[in-house]
């Protein structure tokens, strides 16, 4: 898990390198760089660093650092079985 | 390369001031992002800037790249819905598509795009089609076959184009590729990172990634140019015809007469008995015959030495030369003496011939061959005739003793035809790029940033074509530089082709340079390449002194007097052409 969130952390804070504050407390809410671009760019790193594919599902649900960790965490599950 | 890794490169780019226009219809996205990241990976320090200009903006991009920024290179990514609104997965609307309105839309595009390809005319423009499988699904037919509409639309688009490609513009070509259909409905570009990757690295190595184009091509002939060993089985038993076994090696020797078409030097370098082979190649059945080699060696030394000898004879580098031949041990002599001559093994399977061909057509590639290019072998046979010449004139005239080396040009009949519009001839641009030997200063232009040099005021760009007794040379020496307000030739560029090397070309362009502009100095910049040994030994050879910015100064007078007495000794004659002179020049008529 930390491996995981410590990856997800450092994909954050590249793709939104302006924003302040700790990166776990992170939403789409708190955040005024959390915009569609960073949305869209957050997709595809993802499936590439982690090799997983995210559902429609999981798309809406990437609202928050602590949501992204979730949904990797269970992506990660199914493909390794 | 990863999305992440990618935007810290297009971030941390250090710009010049150039700029790379990417237009598209959809939402470039990660496309510019690739774009960007490819350039500052692959040009490091004078990364250019993309510049795009948004989503449904396809319009104002091209007006854009048609007028403050039309120097630039531009990349073009058209979509299906370009050719059509309706040819779109995201908004098809309701009504059935009609041919007619997709004939319609297609002229409405290939207007556009001929309009834009002509005010971009002499700057660099790169054209990416849609691929099939973005068309959505427009017939009742199955997704297996291709109804009528997609047949259509398919054939409108290759309409346009080739009309682009017809008013210069440069297609890229890419391998085929799925829609990736979740990235088009959540960002509206159809383009996948992994796409956008492939088509930004394809263009910046084809747009930016300038490299030397090979200049000859060496091919072994047993087990190279046909199945067999002539000195064994005879010229009867080789297998070369269009079938059997043969057949590889016939497509393989058609391939190299369009090689040599193109402007490539064709030569053979054969461990072999030379009666067992010469008196037989032109009565044997196949496409090549002696007379379409420029050079060969046909006898037992090592292939190094005899490539050596033939890249001496056909007057080229061995960075110039790619070699074919079927046995690894040859090919690795020659790698282990010759490191600069790129070697391929002849493919001992059918399916590793393509490999081969796609390999020796991107080493030869250009996107223009000129008549000078396909008239080289015949060139170099004029080549062989005047050393002989020379050669047989020697003992009889015999240089009186402090002649010059240019006493034996005499009976040569050389012509020089000054133009001095050399900026609206393509040749001039490729002469500078290609040029190592005779070059001041090593520097290269791409397309632009000739272009703009182009638009400096007070900036000119001569040519010499060169002829002799025997026939054309072409196109053998550019002068580029700007006249300045103290009257001052300033050089920017002065380059030779090896071919006319020995026949004082360059003294002619200095001094009628100098003569025809009136200047009281000709300033040279001159850079050691590491290649440009002649360059240096002619500028330090004209008595010029050097200045403290390491230019090189030689007064206009002695420039002049330098060509006049050139002319005197070689009876060389001179035509200007200088219709359109940049700098004011007259039109002088001597010779």
């Amino acid at each position: 898990m930390a491996e995981v969130t410590d990856h997800l952390e450092a994909i954050f804070v590249d793709l939104m390198p302006r924003e302040s504050g700790p990166v776990a407390r992170w939403t789409k809410l708190n955040c005024v760089n959390w915009d569609s671009l960073f949305h869209l760019n957050l997709i595809v790193a993802i499936e590439q660093e982690f090799q997983v594919r995210l559902t429609d599902d999981d798309i809406v649900d990437l609202t928050s650092f602590e949501a992204a960790a979730k949904i990797v965490e269970q992506r990660l599950a199914v493909r390794n079985g | 390369m990863l999305l992440r890794e990618a935007l810290r490169l297009a971030r941390f780019a250090k710009l010049n001031e150039t700029k790379v226009s990417l237009l598209c219809s959809f939402e470039p996205l990660h496309l510019k992002t690739y774009l960007q990241a490819t350039l500052a990976e692959r040009l490091p320090g004078r990364t250019p800037e993309v510049v795009t200009f948004g989503y449904d903006q396809l319009r104002e991009g091209l007006d854009a790249t048609a007028s403050q920024l039309k120097l630039f290179p531009a990349l073009l990514c058209l979509s299906w819905e370009d050719l059509h609104p309706a040819l779109s997965w995201r908004g098809r609307g309701k009504d059935r598509v009609e041919t007619s309105l997709l004939a319609e839309g297609e002229a409405r595009l290939k207007n556009d795009l001929t309009r834009w390809l002509q005010a971009r005319q002499g700057s660099e423009s790169y054209v990416v089609l849609p691929p099939p499988r973005y068309l959505p699904l427009l017939d009742s037919c199955s997704p297996m076959a291709m109804g009528t509409l997609a047949v259509e639309a398919s054939a409108l688009m290759w309409e346009v184009a080739r009309e682009v490609s017809r008013e210069g513009g440069r297609l890229l070509n890419l391998p085929s590729c799925e829609l990736d259909y979740r990235e088009l409905l959540l960002s509206g570009c159809p383009l996948s990172p992994e796409r956008s990757e492939v088509i930004a690295r394809r263009f910046v190595e084809v747009a930016f990634l300038i490299r030397a184009r090979k200049k000859a091509l060496v091919v072994d002939l047993d087990g190279t140019l046909w199945s067999g060993v002539i000195g064994e089985d005879g010229p009867d038993g080789l297998h070369c015809r269009p079938d059997g076994k043969g057949h590889p090696f016939h497509v393989f020797q058609e391939f190299l007469v369009k090689l040599k078409g193109e402007g490539i030097l064709l030569a053979f370098c054969s461990k072999n008995n030379p009666d067992d082979v010469l008196p037989f190649l032109d009565g044997m059945d196949m496409p090549l015959a002696l007379s379409d080699f420029a050079a060969y060696r046909c006898n037992w030394d090592l292939k190094s030495d005899n490539l050596r000898a033939i890249a001496a004879e056909l007057n080229i580098r061995y960075d110039a030369v790619v070699f074919i031949d079927d046995d690894p041990l040859e090919l690795a002599e020659v790698r282990e003496r010759l490191p600069e001559v790129v070697t391929f093994r002849t493919p001992q399977e059918g399916r590793e011939w393509l490999a081969l061909f796609e390999s020796l057509q991107d080493l030869f590639a250009a996107w223009q061959v000129s008549e000078e290019d396909r008239l080289r072998s015949e060139r170099l046979a004029d080549e062989r005739r005047r050393a002989a010449s020379i050669v047989a004139e020697l003992p009889r005239q015999g240089p009186a003793a402090g002649a010059t080396p240019y006493w034996c040009l005499r009976d040569m009949q050389l012509e020089v035809t000054l133009a001095a519009d050399a900026f609206e001839d393509p040749r001039s641009l490729e002469l500078i790029n290609k040029t190592n030997q005779f070059n001041l200063t090593g520097e290269r232009f791409l397309q632009h940033e000739w272009a703009t040099w182009a638009e400096t005021p007070g900036a000119f760009c001569w040519s010499a074509k060169l002829r002799d007794r025997f026939g054309e040379f072409g196109m053998v020496c550019v002068a580029t530089g700007v006249l300045d307000a103290g009257r001052s030739v300033c050089l920017r560029q002065l380059v030779l082709s090896c071919r006319a090397f020995g026949r004082g070309v360059e003294f002619v362009v200095l001094s009628e340079l100098a003569r025809q502009t009136g200047c009281m100095w000709v300033r040279i910049p001159l850079r050691d390449t590491g290649r440009n040994e002649p360059a240096k030994r002619f500028i330090q050879g004209l008595g010029c002194r050097v200045e403290s910015d390491g230019h090189w100064l030689i007064s206009g007078r002695e420039a002049v007097a330098a060509g006049e007495t050139l002319i005197l000794q070689t009876d060389l004659g001179v035509r200007s052409a200088l219709r359109a002179s940049r700098p004011s020049a007259g039109q002088g008529r001597r010779g």
